[in-house]
């Protein structure tokens, strides 16, 4: 009995993975980012510079600066720029997998500078972001589907079957499970949410809600408040199980289309959606894009892309 | 990942020696996304021209814009709304509203106002600048 649970244990961290996973997720994360820096760059004097709303003054004495690319020339708005561009630039480059990782970096140092510049535009999904920006540079992923594995294959170098273990796509898992725990513990604390009633506030917000609406209805408030709550404790034991995850992962795209439609907050559910790629196995992210059978034959050929 | 959702004795006793990681890097936080009962109050930039006229020079009402604009402010009503504050309001929001004296430079603006509306209770002005340069008053 104890072995078996090691074994699934030791397997759960170190599964071989193709890597197609990995790239699903270098993919909807890429196109994310592009999203992401465009809107940076739209807004990148009025929000990150000393013509802007937030001056250099009023942010610089907070220690976390040190760690900021700003922090060198804080007062220089081409070095703005420069971010706001290597931000682009590095979405598109992951995007379509050329120099992954590297690029993948490159987001993640970028975003730690432009979010320590601004923090008041930040939501916890600008967090997610760039955690998932760190955590993404240890997936394998440019193995698949990229530019990577294209060069490498044209520079003849011998296509492999596997690219690894599954242990960095795991840690993002694991990530997110315990957010939404976490959120569901947070909830929980609150009268509102224990009564059933938290979303008739939060869909009223003229804060929050994309269209401020009074829902009279309290089955209906109820019904939404505590399917919110169950989905945040389930998710989290269900998803692993392979039958069921189909399942929850729908029930998750769900709740974060109806937050994406209904409320203004920025990337939060896009990020969340990008990150169900890393509780795919490979064969269910190829059944999903329709690709397994004619990329099990490629591998079956040793193409390994 | 579990280090800023321990209980608030024990972070800061640890929190020292990862302070680079979770405040330095951003690789921590809390996610305790809509749990407390949210603000409603909405904050909106009030300018006021030389003749006395008021214009809402920034608003949080998304609904009003084109869609290029909505897209342009898809975080300005985060921004905005962190000045319900008053902590973060005595910390930026001067700064906050002398940005639109210069932005808004062709209305030849005089002040500018914060303008909190609560549901239920008068408009309140907790903040204003002269875009003049003088000192502020509030």
């Amino acid at each position: 009995m104890i072995s078996d649970a090691r074994l699934a244990l030791v397997e759960f961290w170190t599964a071989p993975v193709r890597g197609s996973s990995a790239a699903l997720f270098r993919v909807s994360y890429g196109a994310l980012s592009i999203w992401t820096a465009i809107g940076v760059l739209l807004n990148l004097e009025r929000y990150y510079t000393d013509a802007g709303m937030l001056p250099w003054t009023a942010v610089q004495h907070a220690p976390e600066q040190l760690y900021s690319l700003f922090s060198l020339a804080p007062h220089s708005t081409a070095l703005v720029w420069a971010v706001g561009l290597v931000f682009l630039l590095a979405s598109v480059s992951l995007t379509v997998g050329f120099w992954s990782r590297t690029s993948a970096l490159l987001i993640f140092v970028a975003n730690v500078a432009l979010q320590h510049r601004n923090p008041y535009a930040l939501n916890s999904g600008d967090r997610l972001f760039l955690v998932l920006a760190l955590l993404g540079a240890l997936l394998p992923l440019g193995m698949r589907f990229s530019v990577d594995a294209w060069r490498a294959k044209t520079h003849g170098e011998k296509p492999t079957r596997s690219a690894g273990s599954i242990w960095s796509q795991r840690l993002i898992a694991l990530q997110i499970a315990y957010v939404y725990w976490y959120s569901f513990a947070a909830k929980l604390k609150f009268e509102a949410w224990q009564q059933g009633t938290a979303l008739r506030d939060v869909l009223a917000s003229p804060v929050f809600s994309e269209w401020p609406t009074q829902v009279n209805s309290s089955a209906l408030i109820a019904v939404l408040t505590w399917s919110t709550l169950a989905f945040e404790l389930m998710f989290p034991i269900l998803v692993w199980e392979t039958r069921l995850r189909p399942y929850v992962l729908a029930a998750g795209a769900l709740l974060h289309l109806g937050i994406e439609i209904t409320l203004t907050i920025p990337i939060f559910s896009a990020i969340m959606l990008v990150s169900y790629s890393c509780f795919l196995s490979d064969d269910e992210t190829e059944r999903l894009l329709g690709i397994g059978r004619r990329s099990r034959l490629r591998l079956g050929r040793s193409q390994s892309w | 990942m579990l280090l800023r959702g321990l209980p608030p004795k024990l972070r800061d006793r640890v929190w020292p020696a990862f302070f680079w990681y979770g405040d330095g890097l951003r690789m921590t936080n809390t996610w305790g996304m809509f749990s407390r009962p949210p603000l409603n109050t909405q904050v909106n930039v009030i300018g006021v021209t030389r003749s006395g006229e008021r214009i809402t020079l920034s608003g949080v009402q998304q609904s009003t814009k084109g869609l290029r604009q909505r897209v342009v402010d898809l975080r300005l009503r985060k921004i905005q709304s962190r000045l319900q504050e008053p902590e973060v309001r005595d910390h930026w929001g001067e700064d906050y509203l002398r940005y639109f004296c210069r932005a808004e430079g062709s209305r030849a603006l005089v002040r500018v106002l914060l303008v909190l509306d609560e549901p239920g209770k008068s408009l309140e002005t907790p903040l204003e600048v002269t875009c003049s340069g003088q000192e502020p008053s509030r």
